[in-house]
């Protein structure tokens, strides 16, 4: 949730709830505005703290269990990650990898750096990618009728065989 | 079952059946593109690795900080995304080295400007003894610091007068031993000195019209004073002014941290705010807040003392092109100040 107050009259002047982004794995490390004031990046790193909101202890447990189980062998990867919030739309432009990153002060481009140390540059707005995802669900879509095919030729032979 | 029967219902098999087929793989191509579309990262213009790994050790060590941490920082993007500067931060126990490097984003090279491998240039980024905080990066935050951050001429300029005036300094005061070898690189800069964001003027502590220097005691300064970076000429001089203040970025105002306050050891720590132009202390409020926490507005002259992540009090005044704001108490900032941990200042809403 961020809150967005008038420093001269201290009143609160909106609310932005971010929903699922802010997990218990993730707290926001800090706020960056473009120039111009259009965009509002909001850098969220992997919190150490370890703090819950959970307080039925059976799903503590249970997260507990998870969380040594699976989330303690990705944690050392699990990426950092940044949202872009667009004021002029009031809505999430999208979201990159990376920990930190700057924006350009017409607002036009992005710049941010991950872990890993590579830099990534994108064009403002951000463009959902699309024709990427299309050649995703066509990939699935293909393989998996691909798949059914190749099972119904071996349940076909099988049954000649018999 | 008649013949005609059995052979409609398998030409309606064969037309329904590719039908059904289609349409479902259409509906599921259709909604595996929105789901990835929404989850996936959206396609960078571009993209080049660098050696800037990220230190992941735990955080482990006095006051939560790691020894030799080092941390990534990107300042700055070119407004036409053919350029990018990288800080590089080096921690250690007490003090700090940091680094610029400038990035061509289309082919992925490293296009730093020669002078800033300078050890002079880096002793600018450095707190290596007194903390020093010179304002070097707010200079990233201005067109005009841009400029004179890139101007290797400009900044020579200003080295060599900074030099000269050490040199003559030395004169008058001998120090009493020669400094170590390390803190050769840091002597060249007058005590307290600090960048104003626009580039075009520095802040240094003065005694009789002269710049006192790191060999020099600090209590002999009488006042603060600015100078013109191009130029050399000294624009004002602000009597009994010797903590480093920080200068707006349209050069008119300056926030000074003032401690111990008429020498007293008990008393606040108070910020005093400073009308450059019309050499006046604008006003003094006592406040809880530590140096960090306080920040001008980049497009303007409001300054306001933010709050710090250790007490979680939003205090201080706000101030706005000279005009007082006092921030009065209430539920609604000490809510700000327990929740948010981390807070920036906006123009508009």
């Amino acid at each position: 949730m961020f809150a967005f107050w008038d420093v001269a009259s201290g009143q609160k002047i909106g609310e932005w709830d971010i929903g699922d982004r802010a997990s218990d794995l993730f707290k926001v490390s800090r706020i960056v505005w473009s120039q111009n004031r259009r965009y509002f990046l909001a850098e969220f790193e992997k919190d150490r703290t370890g703090a819950s909101t959970q307080t039925i202890k059976y799903l503590d447990d249970a997260e507990d269990w998870m969380s040594r189980m699976v989330i303690s062998r990705i944690d050392t990867r699990l990426p950092a990650r940044l949202v872009v919030l667009d004021m002029l739309t009031r809505r999430e432009s999208g979201h990159v990898p990376g920990y930190t990153g700057a924006i350009s002060d017409n607002g036009e481009w992005l710049a941010t750096i991950d872990e890993e140390g590579t830099i990534r540059v994108w064009r403002m707005p951000l463009a959902k990618p699309w024709t990427r995802s299309f050649g995703y669900a066509l990939a699935i879509v293909l393989g998996a009728c691909s798949m059914f095919r190749f099972i119904r030729w071996l349940r076909t032979r099988g049954a000649l065989r018999a | 079952m008649k013949r005609s029967d059995i052979a409609m219902n398998a030409r309606s098999r064969l037309i329904r059946l590719p039908c059904f087929r289609l349409l479902f793989a259409t509906l599921a191509i259709g909604l595996l593109t929105k789901v990835f579309a929404d989850n996936l990262f959206p396609t960078p213009e571009h993209r080049f690795p660098t050696e800037e790994k990220r230190d992941n050790r735990p955080v482990v060590g006095w006051g939560g900080q790691k020894d030799d941490e080092r941390i990534r920082d990107i300042p700055h993007v070119s407004d036409d995304g053919c350029h990018v500067i990288l800080a590089r931060k080096k921690s250690q126990a007490n003090s700090y080295e940091k680094r610029l490097t400038r990035w061509e984003t289309a082919t992925g090279q490293e296009c730093t400007p020669a002078h800033w491998n300078n050890p002079e240039w880096d002793a600018l980024m450095s707190s290596m003894y007194e903390g020093r905080r010179l304002g070097l990066e707010e200079l990233l935050s201005t067109e005009t610091g841009r400029k004179f951050v890139h101007d290797e001429k400009a900044w020579r300029l200003l080295h060599g007068r900074l030099a000269d005036a050490r040199d003559q300094s030395m004169l008058w005061t001998k120090p009493m031993s020669e400094p170590p070898e390390w803190r050769a690189k840091f002597d060249v800069y007058p005590r307290e000195m600090h960048f104003a964001p626009n580039g075009r003027s520095i802040a240094y502590v003065s005694r009789d019209d002269r710049a006192i220097f790191p060999h020099e005691k600090w209590k002999e300064a009488d006042g603060m004073a600015i100078e013109e970076i191009d130029s050399g000429r000294k624009v004002a001089f602000l009597a009994g002014v010797r903590n480093r203040f920080q200068i707006s970025p349209a050069g008119d105002l300056a926030i000074q941290n003032i401690y111990n306050r008429d020498g007293g050891r008990d008393e606040q720590p108070a910020l005093a705010l400073w009308d450059i132009t019309h050499l006046r202390r604008v006003d003094v409020s006592s406040c809880q807040t530590r140096r960090r926490n306080r920040c001008f507005r980049k497009t303007g002259g409001s300054c306001l003392p933010l709050l710090g992540q250790t007490t979680g009090k939003f205090v201080g005044p706000h101030w706005s092109g000279g005009g007082i704001h006092p921030m009065a108490d209430s539920s609604a900032k000490q809510e700000f100040g327990t929740i948010g941990t981390c807070c920036t200042m906006i123009d508009n809403w």
